[in-house]
């Protein structure tokens, strides 16, 4: 509960109040508060600062004379500082320096504005107000965006104004003040210069408002400063939104929802969050300028709020005062999210003869050009209608007028000649590199892409492919320009299948890799043996397939194989592949037989998780020696450094039963957990020396005395509970947990004869569940660092290639995300982006459900539940 | 202390059900013969029969002709039927399927519409939207194993239809040994069946109405979709094509008269019936012996008609849309305006007059009271007519349904219309009952003729999460998802007295398509939906009173399942390949006494001071759970 010591609290009043209050005093920049119970209520805290009413010095004109209509403010004759209009030496130096595109020249008139007070010390307060304000003005006239000179001109002063003891800037601080305090005044219902939808001129305001929305969200790094939006919301009043005779509402709606998702939709408000360190704030903010930003919400009285809460409330604001309905082209089609993204409202479409130029690529390894013409393939085919009721026919007219992009252009920013994407996509995990930049600008020159390696090229490609929408033919966006610095937060971003509860042939396993390659998943997880078959061809073993898999066709041959780790590595994904041992093995019983304990023992349930029983004899030299060699003949058809040898679900009964293994275990006086270790040890042995890092499922570390080498990656699946228990060990840990992340739970019980059962691992994981997944919750700073990242899994038991697609996509990109972007997503603004993803994935023929009805797919926020 | 499965296993074998037959016949025998399909195989009509064969009967027989030889369905068992191999060589052939009208059935009949004694066959289409209760779908297929011509013996072509259906199931395929290497495409294999002679005397539905509901208002499923549906449906013999074709989300249905509904209500222009859409999916259907009826549901779930008739529509896009509507976006004809009422009436004439089926749906579902109370225009309807809500609701009713029976149509409802509301329905009112399967008795002795679709067994698309945007974590609101062995232990007759009985229809199971489309249509609907073909065909007892279980129905399941990913279907496998392959071998006990045994064991060994207390335990649920002593 917030209540202002020197103001009054009005809870969840009505907008009119607000404003009669507002007139009254200025509005505290840091007054969006929120209490802690259940409703995220918000309160106002009234400030007694009367407001400050010298706008009048304004170069020209917010009022609507009939010069502006033509040329608003052809001769821009900015507020000279210090208020003297005769100072002409302040007013050129402001003038010049802000207009400038040449550093040096920006940087003499800076210091000819500074030190025509001799120093920067003589600055008053006042006269950093003044120069703030003659900032604002010139931002709401002609602002550009983020590269406007305007920008770089408060960079360079702000180096001036530094403040060594308080760590503060003090030009940075009067901006804050100044810009918020004129950006509330320009929204003000029944001010004299507010913005009234009737009158002649309003939609000058609006425009001059956004100017300064923009502004301020670029000087603070964010697109949009939350205060920026609060203001906007509260103080245009919804008479201007609901008015439907006003025809430039669309308009500024079409701008005001496209910049609020860029800056809001983005992770980069959450990063900006004092504990994340501020991560994101762009380098020459911080170091320039080191702008005291403060996040409203954790000044609340009573600790710090999250994010979210702070988002909820800024939705709820959205709906209370624009209501959704009018939201019209909220969604960008961006999965995962880029960790730094700014986007701007221009309409832009790709030229007719629009290419992907590789020239900025000396010797482009040929998988970067398949890459590129997979790309530019999507581009002319996704045909992909933006998510809008209109489906895109109101931005006809924009798309039009659009500036066309002639080419994306690739640089290569690395070291020497680029390694091919498949050479990086499966090198060691920590030693890959996917982070790309991308700049798209609005003007039609030509878009860059920027990464040190072929991966990170790839990376930037996957993006671009999904800024684009398609209108009469035309491919275009609404959010030019488009600047994007991505990498992602977690190295391994899986997807696991099981192919050996049911087979899936190859084309649906091409056709997943490149749905994971879309989401920038890079691990395919391939669970391709278990008990009920074994499609896999391994040399030299040949016989258990022929003898293990359903079907002779049922297979996957050492060349099907190659095909797949080639197709899945140009595609920046490594194949882990995972022989399961010494459990889940019963069908190596057909060509095998002597290396398997309790083969098909009845009743099942008592010798397995799952029918068929049957389990290596791990106890059996010769069973060891027969693993070890299959392991490593195996794990050599796949380039990656990983390969697992599962150890999940041992059944102790299936030896206690079976004569040999206690003959063995007698025969060497070993328990049953020493024979394990000696069988993993061998096992694993044999691995290292072909090169490979063993990964296992946690049952290996977590339920068994087994010596695991240091480098060893952990999988846990039972629960997300026992994350911590791997961590302590200081093991690397890939999330898989069942309560996140298995797909196939909730749909029935599988085992036959069970009228009422539901699945074991019930309810049905939902992408909302999965979504909200933290990856580090119990972690300290250290184990923090042991996760590698994580995974959805398909166990196909009940599933093959008539539902492949559908129960996978578009659930396991939330995991994609999560593991790309960073936990903390909020699901309620992820959903219109993840439709978007879904619908694409779609045009691209991959059956990925729909989440909601279309009408709502079109209508984001206007489904949820308290909409 | 072991689990039992011996006498589910011995049962599952005795009884012979080990088959491919879905839904199982009600009078079925079978030999153990192998009998091939010979190259020269034909369908003829019973010589000297002096009828003509409809064309829709030739195109079923073509139909037949054709997945005969391209199901290609290896027989599920291990090694897909080889050991069958050796045995083929010696086997018969069968040459000839000879198909004839049995007069004596016609006489032994229950149905009462003593129509066909003539020998002008009407055709299929014709016979599937008669009146429902008056059709004949019996028939009688014998299949020697010696070779000599099988006969299908029926009273109507929809009959014969039928009869082919089954017929078509009997067989699977072994590819020639040579054929080693070749895809599927390989013609060369051998089609044969594997348990001649067959011998089905008087195979009838126990239920008229076996139905599917498809729901293509929340997401758009083009005609192509639908059509392989009711393919789908056709091959497990059900009857009734429920299409739930508008909502309050998108209304894509063209209606003469009033096209600026689908023009302004549909998600683009691309995603509309036009008329002749309409027309050639109720001819697919009816050629297929599936009756399309169609649901306009009012005065609810109407939302949609404002974009073109915004004065027809009460509180639309009303927010918070939770309490206006029991979805988004709110919205509901004013049932109390009397031009409201008009334009009801003629746009329901208007496409009902267009279709041929005599039942037509007008839903009647979830109003919501509180929309009509915020609407001035109801509230003042109603101030001037001086009537309640529940009396305009009945005139709205009464002339909807007044000008749809003018029509010739029985009416279908939503259960809430006969439950719920003082509104005055005709006799023959059918009653939809979804809510719970509780509720269908209380219609049942409302004296209505039931429906059975209840969300608690037949509702596709529970326990997929919940589908409503930032419902983080929340299941679908009617978790959890409905397993097909759920559904097969649906008694249609639970809590119904004899007379009450006779009022079931049928039932069906539904998508709703809030989660649905074209890309997730099979998997989620098949084998499932085929669930309900059985119970509601071949009844959910034993002539014995037993009930069926899942037990003895998993093998014949999956079998269909199988054969419908090969006719492009795209069902799921219910289990891992390995358990279709072995009947029984992937049974439990159950869940609860996998549980309990669990538990048992556990306490076995943790307390094993207390092993009286164990056995007293043991002993008091071993009967219950199927547990032996040791």
């Amino acid at each position: 509960m917030v209540l202002g010591s020197e103001g009054r609290s009005e809870k969840q009043e009505p907008p009119g109040m607000i404003s009669s209050n507002a007139r009254r005093y200025r509005v505290c920049p840091n007054t969006l508060t929120l209490d802690n119970g259940p409703t995220n209520t918000w309160y106002y805290r009234e400030c007694r600062v009367p407001l400050i009413r010298h706008y009048d010095k304004r170069p020209c004109s917010l009022e609507g004379d009939s010069s502006m209509s033509s040329s608003p403010c052809s001769a821009p004759t900015p507020m000279p500082p210090g208020g003297d209009p005769d100072d002409n030496l302040l007013h050129q130096a402001f003038f010049m320096g802000s207009t400038t595109k040449n550093d040096e020249v920006r940087k003499t008139w800076a210091d000819s504005l500074v030190y025509s007070k001799q120093n920067s010390s003589n600055w008053t307060d006042n006269d950093l107000q003044e120069l703030s304000r003659a900032f604002a003005f010139r931002a709401i006239d002609t602002y550009e965006g983020p590269f406007d000179p305007l920008l770089d001109f408060i960079l360079v002063l702000c180096s001036y104004f530094r403040d060594p003891f308080s760590r503060k800037n003090r030009l940075a601080d009067a901006l804050e003040h100044e810009v918020g305090n004129i950006f509330s005044f320009t929204w003000k219902a029944e001010s004299e210069e507010s913005v009234n939808p009737r009158t002649a001129h309003h939609d000058r305001y609006v425009a001059g408002a956004l100017n300064l929305a923009k502004f301020m969200g670029d000087l603070f790094g964010l697109g949009l400063h939350i205060e920026a939006l609060r203001h906007l919301v509260i103080h245009a009043g919804p008479s201007l939104w609901d008015d439907s005779d006003w025809s430039g509402s669309e308009i500024y709606m079409t701008a005001i929802t496209q910049i609020v998702p860029s800056a809001l939709n983005s992770r980069s408000l959450y990063d900006f969050l004092p504990e994340r360190g501020g991560s994101w704030i762009p380098s020459k903010l911080v170091d320039q300028c080191e702008v005291n930003v403060y996040i409203t919400e954790t000044q609340a009285v009573g600790g710090p709020i999250t994010f979210e809460k702070g988002w909820i409330v800024t939705m709820l604001l959205l709906r209370t005062f624009l209501g959704l309905s009018t939201i019209t082209t909220f969604v960008y089609g961006l999965w995962p999210l880029p960790r730094g993204i700014t986007t701007g409202t221009t309409p832009l479409r790709l030229a007719p003869d629009f290419s992907v130029s590789l020239d900025g690529v000396r010797n482009a390894p040929s998988d970067l050009a398949s890459a590129v013409s997979r790309t530019q393939e999507y581009l002319k085919a996704d045909k992909l209608q933006a998510l809008v009721p209109d489906r895109g026919a109101s931005s006809r007219t924009a798309v039009a007028g659009a500036r066309s992009l002639r080419s994306l252009r690739l640089v290569y920013s690395g070291q020497g000649t680029p390694k091919s994407i498949s050479e990086e996509a499966v090198a060691a995990i920590e030693s890959r590199a996917e982070a790309y930049t991308l700049t798209v600008p609005a003007d039609g020159s030509e878009a860059v892409l920027t990464a040190s390696s072929s991966l990170g090229l790839f990376r930037g490609l996957t993006t671009f492919g999904q800024l684009w929408y398609d209108l009469d033919g035309a491919t275009y966006s609404l959010q030019a320009p488009i600047s994007i610095n991505d990498s992602p937060a977690y190295p391994y971003r899986g997807f696991m299948l099981d192919t050996a509860r049911n087979y899936f042939p190859i084309a649906d396993i091409k056709r997943t890799l490149d749905a994971m390659s879309w989401v920038k998943i890079n691990t395919l997880h391939w669970h391709v043996v278990d008990s009920q078959s074994f499609p896999l061809v391994v040399p030299g073993f040949n016989v258990i397939s022929e003898k293990g898999a359903y079907h002779s066709k049922a297979i996957y041959t050492p060349a099907d194989v190659k095909e797949i780790v080639d197709y899945a590595a140009a595609r920046g994904i490594d194949v882990l592949a995972e022989i399961d041992t010494p459990g889940h093995t019963s069908i190596i019983h057909h060509s095998f037989p002597e290396h398997i304990a309790c083969f098909e023992a009845a009743p099942w349930t008592q010798f397995a998780n799952e029918p068929p029983a049957g389990q290596l004899r791990l106890a059996s030299p010769a069973t060891v020696k027969f693993t070890a060699s299959l392991l490593s003949a195996a794990s050599q058809l796949f380039p990656s450094k990983f390969f697992s040898t599962g150890g999940d679900e041992i059944n102790a009964n299936c030896y206690r039963q079976d004569p040999q293994t206690q003959r063995d275990l007698a025969a060497q006086g070993k328990t049953l957990e020493q024979a394990l270790d000696t069988f993993t040890q061998a096992s694993h042995r044999a691995l290292a020396s072909v090169g490979k890092t063993p990964v296992v499922w946690q049952e290996m570390l977590l339920d068994h005395n087994v010596t695991l080498s240091k480098d060893t990656v952990i999988m846990v699946w039972i629960s997300s509970q026992n994350v911590a228990a791997v961590a302590r060990e200081g093991h690397r840990l890939v999330h898989a947990a069942s309560d996140f992340f298995y797909l196939d739970c909730g749909g029935g019980g599988w085992v036959g004869a069970n009228t009422n059962g539901n699945s074991w691992c019930d309810p049905f994981k939902t992408w909302q569940k999965s979504y909200s997944f933290n990856p580090v919750a119990g972690l300290t700073e250290a184990q923090k660092k042991l996760v590698l990242g994580g995974q959805h899994l398909l166990w196909a038991e009940q599933a093959g290639p008539s539902n492949l697609d559908s129960i996978v996509w578009p659930r396991a990109a939330s995991s994609a995300e999560l593991f790309w972007t960073g936990p903390g997503g909020n699901a309620r603004t992820a959903l219109p982006r993840l439709h978007d993803i879904a619908y694409r994935f779609v045009q691209r023929g991959v059956r990925a459900i729909p989440l909601q009805p279309e009408w709502c797919a079109l209508r984001p926020g206007k489904c949820d539940l308290d909409a | 202390m072991k689990l039992s499965f011996t006498s589910i296993y011995t049962t599952l074998h005795a009884v012979g059900l080990v088959n491919a037959l879905w839904p199982v016949p009600r009078n079925l025998e079978t030999g153990t013969s192998l009998l091939k399909l010979s190259p020269s195989f034909d369908i003829q009509f019973e010589a000297g029969s002096g009828w003509s064969p409809p064309q829709d009967l030739l195109d079923a027989i073509s139909r037949t002709n054709y997945r005969l030889w391209n199901d290609k369905l290896g027989r599920l068992v291990v090694g897909r039927g080889e050991d069958d191999r050796e045995g083929l060589e010696s086997a018969s052939s069968l040459s000839l399927l000879t198909l004839a009208l049995d007069s004596h059935s016609q006489s032994t009949t229950t149905n009462d519409d003593g129509s066909s004694t003539s020998h002008s066959l009407l055709p299929i289409s014709v016979e599937a939207v008669k009146d429902i209760g008056t059709r004949s779908e019996e028939y009688s297929l014998k299949v020697p194993a010696d070779g000599s011509p099988a006969v299908i013996k029926a009273n109507s072509s929809l009959g014969l239809l039928r009869g082919l259906t089954t017929f078509e199931q009997l067989w699977h395929w072994l590819p020639a040994r040579d054929a080693g290497n070749a895809d599927e495409g390989d013609a060369r294999g051998v089609v044969y069946a594997y348990q001649a002679p067959v011998v089905i005397e008087r195979d009838y539905p126990a239920f008229p109405y076996r139905g599917f509901m498809l729901d293509t208002a929340r997401n758009f499923f083009p005609v192509d979709d639908i059509k392989r549906v009711l393919d789908t449906m056709s091959l497990v013999k059900m009857s009734v094509f429920h299409w739930h074709v508008v909502d309050s989300q998108s209304f894509p249905l063209t209606i003469p008269g009033f096209e600026e509904l689908a023009q302004k209500g549909a998600y683009s222009s691309n995603e509309i019936y036009s008329s002749s859409d309409v027309q050639s999916i109720v001819k697919y259907a009816a050629e297929r012996g599936i009756d399309v009826l169609m649901e306009i549901d009012i005065p609810g779930h109407t939302a949609v008609i404002a974009n073109a008739y915004p004065e027809h529509i009460a509180c639309p896009g009303a927010t918070p849309w939770s309490q206006y509507a029991n979805e988004p976006p709110a919205g509901q004809l004013r049932l109390a305006s009397s031009a409201t009422t008009n334009f009801t009436v003629s746009m329901l004439s208007s496409i009902a007059q267009t279709l041929p089926s005599t039942m037509f749906g007008t839903g009647g579902d979830e109003i919501n009271t509180k929309c009509y109370q915020k609407d001035p225009n109801t509230q003042e309807d109603l101030k001037r007519s001086g009537a309640t809500l529940e009396k305009a609701l009945d005139s709205f009713t009464q002339s909807t349904h007044g000008a749809l029976r003018q029509l010739g149509k029985k009416v279908v409802v939503w259960q809430e219309m006969a439950l719920d509301h003082r509104v005055s329905l005709a006799n023959d009112t059918i009653v939809t009952v979804w809510i719970s399967s509780k509720h269908a008795a209380k219609v049942a002795k409302k004296g209505f003729r039931v429906v059975h679709a209840p969300s608690d067994y037949f509702y596709l698309d529970c326990g997929g999460g919940g589908w409503i945007g930032n419902s983080a974590g929340m299941n679908s609101w009617c978790d959890p998802f409905k397993s097909w062995q759920k559904a097969y232990t649906f008694d249609p007759l639970a809590r119904l007295s004899s007379a009450e009985a006779s009022l079931v229809l049928g039932g069906q199971q539904l998508l709703w398509a809030e989660q649905a489309s074209p890309e997730n249509l099979d998997p989620i609907v098949w084998p499932r939906a085929a669930v309900s073909a059985e119970i509601f065909w071949t009844g959910p007892r034993h002539p014995s009173g037993q009930f069926r279980t899942v037990a003895e129905a998993l093998h014949r399941l999956h079998d269909v399942r199988f054969r419908m990913v090969q006719r492009g279907v795209r069902a799921i496998p219910l289990q891992p390949q390995w358990c279709a392959l072995r009947p029984g071998q992937c049974d439990s006990g159950g869940l609860p006494s996998m549980v309990w045994g669990f538990v048992l064991q556990k306490l076995a060994k943790v307390i094993e001071r207390y092993k009286l207390i164990v056995s007293l335990l043991t002993t008091k649920y071993s009967e219950h759970l199927g547990f032996n002593e040791p």
